[in-house]
């Protein structure tokens, strides 16, 4: 009887004494969420003094469906560039952002073509992605209003962004959801001028990638009824922080080259 | 009856003065309107015209979603054969095929969004007359660089663009499977059209060339025709076997837009009838009034001698039909010549010329037309003679002692 009853003490004090610093934690996340920090975590999250990633990109459509894969290669926030791999008729296009420029290369024609900014919010290679998402000209951070909403899932918390009127983006607000555990967003839900959602991202599959948690898919669905059916899909198949690449890379006349 | 027509007309003669100045005022009148009519009429006309001419022909073929949301996918496919159907179709002038879409222009540093389209040009010119808005080289003809794919471009899009006459253009756009449509083109033709939206973001390939591009096999998004009369329109569709989903349209479902102003401002113009009519009317009771007043003891002595009331407003009404058919007779034969003058050689009305529907108008031309020429007259003149009842039921009831009185 005295063995059982230690037992049970035992086994209780460990319930307990696990129960209680957890359920501390979850209550500490609830109350200090540092909104600053995850709005600065949407910006940066992929990105890094420089990274180089290969992703798998499938767009689904009522019309097609296809899948392209290809390499971007980013230097802090400003600069990208993108090269696709495949499918074999679109290898070598290659799409590079320099501040808020950007260009296209045409390996078939061999030419560069601008991106005029009239034409940053439509789609990048048909997908559901627009030229803007590509290039990110906004920041989280600083082109935002943050609020915290309230009456949200357990387990999650979501922050309401609203544009400063200044700021270089179509929306008239986003709201971020974000998993509570890995402090990592889940959901992003865009609105447009008349507060109808419009479009929808969903991030999962955190990996962790030298000692970064990252969603390795986002899957992009545009909710307006001319784009009923669509959904694309970006998987980073692997990515790398802070590696060496080369200056040159991110020259217009190296993209003009079709390097 | 007849004695009733002969004495109206005998009676007008009675004092010619009188009835030459009603008459004329009558004539005046209708000839305002039917010019006026003819002016608006010939208008419409012009507009019609210009807006199915220049590039939309009278009718179309397309998917019956591509008007309201263009987009590749809701294409006509067996276009070859309707187009074949429409051809044999007696009446039907020309019939071509066209490929849309819109993407990204690119020379060297400069990028411009533009439309381009995909044309047969050896049909193109039979439907289109912006063909013939030529300005410089040729449209779709020979390229320089026997390898190169020929493109002609609006003026406006070429002066964005910074090109000229056989440089390159780049065009970026997406093709039917998703992937990206990029092609170079020599410039071999620049386009004035005049309308201004269409210069500065237009450009033709050829259709094939256009296919191609876009991964669209044979399928085309419109075909377009011209006909030789309107009249051919009517039951065109059922002519020919369209397949399902496809429709065919004619200029006013098209071109809502211009149908809908013209009938607004034919609508509009029913005001200029109401205030010839209303003029016509009571000048027409002003002449037969005094004109029975006159003869007040005339009727008195039909009456004493057992005319019926209803002969003696037979005869006052026949005069006043005689003064309308008259007038109005005249007013609109002259009308009608003063059109067919005109209608050839135009009328300068604008020191600016007048925009409607992305189109100049400078001149008019008026038009003889079956509203203008023949229902607004014959309203002018059963009004006239429906005005002429109250004179008439005036001399009926004279009471023939009191009239004889008179004098």
């Amino acid at each position: 009887m005295k063995r059982r009853q230690l037992l049970y003490g035992v086994l209780m004090s460990v319930v307990v004494g696990m129960c209680v610093p957890m359920g501390a934690l979850a209550q500490d996340d609830a109350k200090e969420i540092d909104i600053k920090a995850l709005s600065r975590k949407l910006d940066t999250m992929f990105r890094s003094k420089t990274t180089r990633a290969k992703m798998r990109m499938e767009i689904v459509t009522p019309n097609y469906e296809r899948t392209l894969t290809m390499e971007m290669l980013t230097r802090g926030q400003d600069d990208a560039l993108i090269r696709i791999q495949s499918p074999r008729k679109e290898k070598g296009i290659s799409t590079l952002k320099k501040g808020n420029e950007m260009w296209n290369y045409l390996p078939k024609v061999k030419k560069v073509i601008r991106v005029p900014p009239s034409m940053m919010t439509s789609s990048w290679m048909g997908s559901d992605m627009t030229n803007d998402d590509l290039v990110q000209n906004s920041s989280w951070e600083d082109d935002y209003d943050v609020s915290q909403l309230k009456d949200v899932p357990t387990g999650e918390f979501c922050l309401q962004f609203t544009p400063h009127e200044d700021a270089p983006v179509t929306w008239s607000k986003v709201v971020a959801c974000f998993d509570a555990k890995y402090q990592l967003p889940k959901t992003q839900s865009f609105y447009d001028e008349k507060g109808t959602k419009v479009r929808e991202i969903k991030m999962d599959k955190y990996k962790k990638v030298d000692d970064r948690l990252i969603p390795s898919r986002i899957t992009i669905t545009p909710l307006s009824k001319d784009k009923k059916g669509n959904k694309t899909t970006m998987i980073y198949e692997s990515i790398a922080f802070d590696v060496d690449i080369d200056e040159a890379e991110f020259s217009l006349a190296n993209l003009r080259r079709g390097k | 009856m007849w004695i009733a027509i002969l004495m109206g007309l005998r009676n007008i003669r009675r004092r010619l003065s009188r009835t030459l100045l009603t008459v004329s005022m009558l004539a005046f009148g209708t000839l305002m309107l039917v010019f006026v009519i003819g002016l608006n009429e010939g208008t419409y006309k012009d507009m019609i015209r210009m807006s199915t001419t220049t590039w939309n022909g009278q009718f179309q073929v397309l998917n019956q979603d591509y008007n309201d949301s263009p987009s590749l996918y809701e294409s006509v496919e067996n276009s070859d054969k309707i187009m074949e159907q429409l051809r044999a179709v007696s009446g039907v002038k020309a019939v071509t095929a066209r490929v849309e879409t819109a993407g990204l222009f690119s020379v060297d540093n400069r990028t411009a969004g533009g439309q381009l389209t995909g044309v047969i040009p050896e049909h193109e010119k039979e439907v289109a007359s912006l063909v013939g808005t030529i300005s410089e080289g040729s449209f779709l003809g020979k390229t320089k660089d026997p390898e190169a794919l020929p493109i002609v471009l609006g003026d406006g899009l070429a002066k964005r663009l910074k090109v000229k006459l056989h440089g390159e253009v780049v065009f970026m756009g997406q093709g039917a499977d998703g992937s990206t449509a990029a092609e170079l083109y020599e410039v071999v033709g620049l386009i004035d059209s005049g309308i201004h939206e269409m210069d500065a973001s237009m450009a033709f390939i050829r259709l094939s060339d256009a296919q191609e591009l876009l991964v669209l096999g044979d399928k085309v998004h419109r075909i377009v025709g011209r006909v030789e009369s309107e009249r051919v329109l009517s039951g065109l569709d059922a002519k020919v076997d369209l397949p399902e989903g496809d429709v065919l349209q004619t200029w006013e479902q098209i071109m809502p837009e211009v149908s809908r102003g013209i009938e607004q401002d034919r609508e509009g113009s029913v005001v200029i009838l109401y205030i010839i009519l209303f003029m016509v009317v009571l000048g027409i009771v002003n002449t037969l009034m005094m004109s029975v007043y006159e003869r007040t003891r005339e009727f008195g002595v039909m009456k004493a001698l057992g005319t019926p009331g209803w002969q003696i407003i037979l005869v006052v009404i026949c005069e006043g039909a005689w003064l309308a058919i008259l007038g109005v007779g005249l007013g609109t034969l002259l009308g009608t010549l003063l059109i067919l003058s005109l209608q050839d050689v135009g009328l300068q009305m604008l020191d600016q010329p007048v925009e409607f529907a992305g189109m100049q108008i400078l001149k008019i031309y008026p038009a003889n037309t079956m509203l203008g020429n023949v229902t607004y007259p014959v309203i002018i003149a059963v009004s006239s003679v429906l005005g002429s009842i109250w004179p008439a039921w005036r001399a009926s009831r004279l009471d023939p002692i009191t009239a004889l009185r008179e004098f």
